[in-house]
């Protein structure tokens, strides 16, 4: 295959270097605004009393008591949210029922997981409103709980919903289900393909449900005003989105709600679903004041969407050169209380980065009596595709194989197709792979002590396109502002102030980047799907080409010539006539007033020619044979980017995602109690990685530039969560000889693998 | 010939043809709400299990010739598309 080449590839001044970013002061200094650092004199506070019960019928609520209680302003049942009707519409993330939208908010007839929200208090200060909010009277019929995808399947488990029933794009089965949704994709002929193979491996895999461990917990605080108009500060992915999923639960019309987004402690995914914020402006409605809510740590476990837990079947047939030639896979994806489609993504990713002339893919998403999960970080990803390395790991040992060529023979390619039947574009799979096996790392030995080996695996995510919208200011001085509507989660501000230096011949320095709220710029999707430098940041390019175009015509004015006549090269206005010294925006910028006055670039986009990332990371590490535990010795994350815009927030996202993929593999669980409790609703009984548990991540950027995209841009932040669950298992395995088929490979589980472990472990 | 991919859960209603593929009038722009109503012609019941309420089911996609199309049943097909109905895609981040 012959390497690409952008046209203006290794030619940028701007993108590609590493400015220190703009918002960087205030975030270490602590004078950035996040959500509980709102304050107003005569604002409430308020606190959401909970269901103690996993799964129950409520009979009654009785709030006298605490209506009565001093200093208690208001409270809200679900009584005070409108009737919504059972309609299905596409919300912050993919698509819902506006029924259950209103019924996750605050519940109706039934408490379906332990911390489903049941009232609300405003009152003077929190001890006051968590007091109230203690003495509201509920009367619950405890029902059977069901925590587990699984035994949500079987035959006799309790029912969350007495009419759903298993929707399968628009048919409808009779009978009632904790099935919400089935999702096939299936190509070519099974039988014959698995007929055709030399080598078949049939395996089984679980998963734990995971939080995404963002560090700033759920807030929102609004203030409804008596002319109607509402306004909403709070922690989110995405100002519109959330404006938009408060006027659905809340049936108000859009121009009457302002979500100003303030500064976000982390997401992943899961801050793109609404909460608190319905709640906070009914209380407020209710008062007439500010109405402030702000979520504890046992909250955000216990309430918020964390991961789908899951299982699966995987079935792969190889030929003796390693040619895969059939694959059959069937997965349980839990979705929480209330339907969603989190399994569907799944299914589009869990073979997405090999070439398959036949295959089958069944994945359900089954109602558990847990929250309802949300996006994490290439959602659904990488409970996938782990089983699936862990199965080429296999088929690479048995077919004498080396585990990176294996995937080789194998790799998508333009052209082929995704099990969905999505045509591959330009896609850098191949070369992150060759990248990988490059590397000095791949090219040392591996480490070869006891329980020591070296694992690999591979990752895929789709990235996202969705809206944006952005406007490019030229100051009097020629330096530039730009305002975009992405929250900025991992440093975007300055990627869109390096893609609008770029283009106007300007310093990152010289571009202030600001993110707005929803009364401030036009309609932008959220800041997720790895979307926002490629799709905001095309947005920006487009503002700022466009106020390149009204200079021209400004430059025109005062060369006496035509706007065409003109060109922007190099950072500068050029005459093609070669009669004028070059121009550049900060020479013009001073006498645009006498040349018609301020310019204001903007675009408003729903760009096409998304790209693709695939990662290869490779693993060495060791197992404690006394007690299970697994020491990362080394770690490499190879990822094509497409173009690194700052190459060093690209390597920050790939260290991040490494990380919380490592946390995944090897320790974070919730784990339940029989009667559907979360036990462990606190960082210290939910293991996450810390800096002691995690080496020095190298990371290798491949540039494989997207070309549809100005400046070769792909999504970089999400790809790289999705392989280490397989490198770690792989490197497990060969360490020890044994296969751990459940997440989290914790020491107790790797401690029990070990006491079967076989005489002779399998060979690195 | 426009090339329909069906969805697999769907293919019992096109005796388990992966693709179906239509001759479409060439005499008017061809929309996908007026691909699927020919379509249903020949395989009753696709029209109903792809729509919600008069229009594409939420959580499905339409793709032309690997583009997603943003309008939906209104898109325009070309007269050798190729066209899939997929989920759509959604991100975490």
């Amino acid at each position: 295959m012959e390497p690409f080449t952008h046209p203006r590839h290794g030619k940028y001044d701007v993108i590609g270097t590493r400015p220190i970013r703009h918002d960087g002061e205030d975030k270490v200094t602590g004078r950035a605004q996040y959500g509980a650092d709102i304050h107003f004199p005569d604002q409430l506070h308020g606190y959401v009393l909970r269901s103690p019960h996993a799964h129950a019928r409520i009979l009654s609520i009785d709030t006298r008591k605490a209506e009565a209680m001093p200093g208690v302003k208001a409270i809200v049942t679900s009584k005070d949210l409108p009737r919504l009707p059972d309609k299905i519409i596409e919300s912050g993330e993919g698509v819902e029922n506006q029924k259950y939208m209103s019924d996750r908010i605050l519940a109706s007839d039934k408490a379906l997981f332990k911390g489903h929200p049941i009232a609300a208090v405003a009152a003077t200060d929190p001890w006051t409103a968590e007091e109230a909010a203690n003495a509201i009277e509920v009367q619950y019929e405890v029902l059977e709980a069901v925590t587990d995808p699984v035994e949500a399947l079987r035959e006799g488990a309790p029912l969350l919903f007495d009419r759903i029933t298993t929707t399968t794009l628009g048919q409808k089965e009779v009978k009632a289900t904790n099935v919400c949704l089935h999702t096939r994709h299936q190509r070519g002929d099974l039988a014959a393909g698995f007929a055709e193979a030399d080598e078949v491996f049939e395996r089984e895999f679980k998963t734990a449900t995971v939080h995404q461990g963002y560090i700033e917990p759920q807030n929102a605080t609004a203030l409804a005003r008596s002319d109607g108009h509402i306004t909403v500060w709070t922690s989110t992915q995405g100002a519109f989105p959330a404006r938009d999923q408060i006027a659905t639960v809340l049936k108000k019309d859009l121009s009457k709600i302002r979500v100003i987004p303030m500064e976000i402690g982390g997401g992943f995914g899961g801050k793109i679903p609404i909460y608190l914020e319905p709640v906070a402006v009914l209380l407020s409605e209710k008062t007439g004041h500010p109405v402030k809510l702000v979520m504890s740590r046992a909250d955000v476990f216990q309430t918020t969407g964390p991961a789908s837990a899951t299982a699966a079947k995987i079935k792969l047939g190889f030929k003796k050169d390693g040619t895969l030639v059939a694959a059959d896979v069937w997965m349980a994806y839990e979705a929480g209380a209330f339907p969603g489609n989190w399994g569907a993504t799944g299914a589009m990713c869990v073979l997405a980065p090999y070439r398959l002339p036949n295959l089958q893919i069944d994945v359900l998403d089954v109602l558990t009596n847990t929250p309802k999960v949300a996006a994490y970080r290439a959602p659904s990803s990488p409970q996938a595709l782990w089983g699936v390395e862990s199965v080429m790991d296999e088929a690479a040992l048995k077919l004498g194989m080396d585990p990176i060529d294996l995937r080789l023979k194998n790799a998508a390619v333009e052209g082929d197709q995704r099990p969905d039947g999505y045509t591959w574009p330009r896609i850098g799979l191949v070369e992150t792979l060759q990248a990988a096996k490059a590397s000095e790392h791949y090219r040392s030995p591996p480490p070869n002590k006891p329980n020591q080996a070296r694992g690999v695996a591979v990752g895929y995510w789709h990235n996202a396109g969705l809206q944006s919208s952005a406007t490019v200011a030229i100051n009097m001085d020629g330096t530039a502002s730009v305002v975009t509507g992405s929250v900025d989660i991992g440093g975007s501000r300055a990627s869109m102030a390096i893609m609008a230096a770029e283009t106007l011949g300007l310093k990152a320095e010289e571009v202030r980047p600001l993110v707005a709220d929803t009364d401030s710029i036009g309609h932008t999707d959220v800041t997720g799907g790895s979307r926002t430098t490629f799709a905001t940041g095309y947005a920006v390019y487009l503002a700022a080409q466009d106020a390149v175009e009204q200079m021209k015509h400004r430059v025109a004015k005062l060369w006496d010539c035509k706007p065409d006549d003109i060109a922007f090269e190099g950072g500068a206005f050029r005459s093609k006539q070669n009669g004028h010294e070059p121009m550049t925006v900060r020479k013009l910028a001073p006498q645009l007033p006498r040349t018609g006055g301020p310019v204001q670039g903007q675009a408003s986009i729903l760009p096409k020619g998304v790209g693709a990332g695939f990662g290869c990371h490779i693993a060495d590490i060791e197992v404690d044979s006394e007690t299970g535990k697994v020491t990362i010795l080394r770690y490499t994350a190879v990822q094509d980017v497409g173009t690194a815009i700052h190459p060093a927030y690209v390597e920050g996202q790939i260290s991040g995602g490494a990380t919380q993929g490592i946390g995944w593999a090897l320790n974070e669980e919730y784990v339940h109690s029989d009667k559907g409790e979360m036990l462990n609703a606190g960082f210290l009984d939910y293991r996450m990685p810390t800096a002691l548990d995690v080496p020095n991540i190298d990371t290798i950027l491949v540039e494989v530039p997207n070309p549809g995209h100005p400046y070769g841009v792909r999504g970089v932040g999400e790809t790289p969560i999705v392989p280490p669950m397989g490198a770690m298992h792989n490197a497990i395995a060969r360490a020890i000889g044994v296969r751990v088929r459940e997440l989290p490979m914790s020491p107790p589980r790797v401690q029990a693998a070990l006491a079967h472990q076989p005489a002779k472990p399998i060979p690195a | 010939m426009v090339t329909v991919h069906i969805p697999a859960l769907l293919r019992d209603l096109t005796g388990g043809a992966a693709q179906v593929q239509l001759d479409l009038p060439d005499d008017a722009p061809v929309t996908v709400r007026r691909l699927l109503e020919h379509l249903d012609e020949r395989h009753r019941g696709l029209l109903e299990a792809l729509l919600y309420e008069g229009d594409l089911m939420p959580g499905i996609a339409v793709f032309i010739d690997n583009d997603q199309a943003m309008m939906g049943l209104q898109a325009k097909v070309g007269p050798q598309s190729d066209v899939h109905f997929i989920p759509p895609v959604v991100g975490g981040h």
